[in-house]
């Protein structure tokens, strides 16, 4: 196992930055407006026709929460798959960088770390639009970014591990059909996971969007209990793993 | 004189062909050496290899007295690597290219910009300065990329191909800016199929073709010694070639045929262009080049690639 260098990784993040920076104006729109849509359609829309949910609380207080952390979890991943493919395989991005002394496992890394930028900059948007919407109820709402970023972190690892072996371009479509919406779906975001059936529900648990979206709800709640130092710490060892996997992957991709 | 590359049995697989065949060679200080060779000869995983990104299976490359495969991250802070592909970074501008890549060598951060600046300046480029990669024309890219791989002041300078694609007036300039980073003490490897290339850059070079050298020296000396001097080309009626050809090879002239074109190596080359000339064939005299060196021994041209 080669050790990244967290210098190197950040002169590749700075690379993204400055990249995101120079088209930011083309990508803002989707940042803002699109989970604005989500939570007025879903959380309102659909909320019209949902009673009460819990005690005190509206289906559209319910459901914020969960869309935040589904959003942290389709920029990590579209960042960490298109955006990372696209930079290794047709602009060249990564041939330059390695020539440099920076290595495989820093460029991972680097991804990674950008990656869980995008989410942390999804989290604050929908998080201030959440907020001027009414629909977040505690202080602990601050720790909700950094958890967003905590989550990106997950699903960045996940997504550079894709990257690492997916064949073609087209094929990343797969990590979004087969993956990721089966998952936005199925994670508490929409529906309480105890409405699934007993043996679903340990799976469902396993799922890191279903940990982020315990962790993310719990804290604009204000309702945080032990679980969701649980979920913090499941985000965490998916870190671990697969950020890990995803350096020797990308080393035997990239390096032959 | 010192060393800055030495090359011991070198050897790269893929699979179960070799494309690198056990090789051996130094470059000195200061020298521009070159890898001549058709397509797949195994130049560029050569070039690969001892820029530190592609493994070596087995042998030994030194950079400076730095092991590769030990110190990759120190070999790659003292060299400047030109790769084959265009590979600026279309996301940023021509500065942003160079702070960019000022980063990734850790230059310090307050240093970077005005490193850039000066490195944009030196090689013309500074009203370019703010422009997107793409608007930049195919000479002025190449130009680029020499420009981001001598940000780092490096002692070694390894392209790959520096030229290929671009036009004559274009890979003119490349050389002219090579020369200059020369003239300033940076040491060079470089590979090319392009004979012109090899003579106008480099002090020694090596032939290579299927993985293995075979010819390792100064151009004139390597042509002089395998070759005559002097080359005659004759170009007879097609249907006289065969004729032309069969009658130099009973004279003991070591002759060759490329296209229509009889060429004929000998010491005398004025008395058999005489005497050819007589006989009422069209013919010339000219210098013996890498060229022909090259099909002396592999019975091909460089621009032919593998056969």
């Amino acid at each position: 196992m080669r050790i990244p260098n967290l210098v190197f990784a950040i002169a590749v993040w700075s690379r993204h930055r400055d990249a995101f920076v120079n088209k930011w104006g083309a990508e803002i729109g989707g940042i803002i407006l699109e989970p604005i849509m989500m939570l007025g359609a879903i959380g309102f829309g659909l909320g019209q026709f949902v009673a009460e949910f819990e005690e005190g609380v509206s289906y559209a207080e319910y459901v914020a929460p969960g869309i935040l952390a589904g959003y942290t979890m389709f920029h990590a991943l579209f960042e960490g798959t298109y955006g990372a493919y696209m930079r290794m395989s047709m602009q060249k991005v990564f041939g330059g960088i390695l020539a440099t002394p920076v290595e495989v496992q820093d460029l991972v890394v680097g991804e990674i770390l950008w990656g869980a930028t995008r989410s942390f900059m999804t989290s604050i948007a929908i998080l201030s639009v959440a907020s001027i919407l009414g629909l977040v109820m505690s202080p602990w709402a601050l720790l909700v970014v950094p958890s967003g970023f905590l989550s990106g972190l997950a699903f960045a690892s996940i997504a550079l591990c894709i990257t690492g072996v997916a064949p073609t371009l087209g094929s990343l479509q797969n990590v979004f059909t087969l993956f990721a919406t089966p998952m936005f779906f199925l994670s508490g975001i929409f529906f309480p996971i105890s409405s699934l059936p007993g043996g679903v529900q340990i799976v469902v648990w396993a799922l890191p969007l279903t940990q982020a979206v315990h962790l993310i709800r719990g804290l604009t709640m204000g309702d945080v209990t032990i679980t969701h130092l649980f979920a913090a710490m499941g985000l965490l060892l998916h870190i671990l793993i697969f950020g890990m996997l995803a350096c020797v992957l990308m080393r035997r991709r990239i390096v032959v | 004189m010192e060393e800055i590359i030495r090359v011991v049995d070198l050897e790269k697989k893929f699979g179960s062909l070799v494309a690198v065949d056990k090789i051996n060679f130094q470059v000195y200080e200061g020298e521009c050496f070159g890898l001549l060779g058709p397509n797949g000869a195994g130049k560029s995983s050569t070039i690969k290899m001892l820029a530190a990104s592609s493994p070596i299976n087995s042998g030994k490359a030194i950079i400076d007295g730095l092991d590769v495969v030990e110190n990759p991250r120190d070999v790659k802070r003292i060299l400047g690597v030109v790769q084959q592909d265009d590979n600026l970074d279309p996301d940023l501008t021509v500065l942003g290219n160079l702070v960019a890549y000022g980063r990734y060598f850790r230059i310090p951060r307050e240093d970077v910009k005005a490193r850039a600046e000066e490195t944009l300046r030196f090689f013309g480029l500074s009203d370019r300065s703010g422009n997107r990669i793409e608007t930049l024309s195919g000479g002025m890219q190449r130009r680029l990329v020499i420009a981001r791989a001598t940000l780092n002041r490096p002692r070694l300078l390894i392209l790959d191909e520096p030229t290929t694609g671009l036009d004559p007036i274009a890979r003119q300039q490349v050389w002219y800016w090579l020369q200059e980073l020369l003239r300033q003490g940076v040491s060079i490897l470089l590979s090319t199929h392009n004979m012109d290339e090899a003579n106008v850059l480099c002090d020694r070079l090596l032939i290579m073709d299927h993985g293995q050298i075979l010819a390792n020296g100064v151009a004139r000396d390597l042509v002089a010694t395998h070759l005559a001097h002097q080359v005659v080309e004759i170009r007879p009626d097609l249907s006289q070639m065969d004729q032309v050809y069969g009658d130099l090879k009973r004279r003991d002239v070591l002759v060759r045929m490329s296209g229509t074109v009889v060429l004929a190596f000998t010491e005398n080359s004025r008395e058999l262009e005489e005497r050819l000339t007589n006989e009422g064939l069209d013919t010339t005299v000219r210098s013996a080049n890498l060229e022909d060196l090259f099909f002396h021994l592999t019975g091909r041209s460089l621009e032919e690639g593998v056969g």
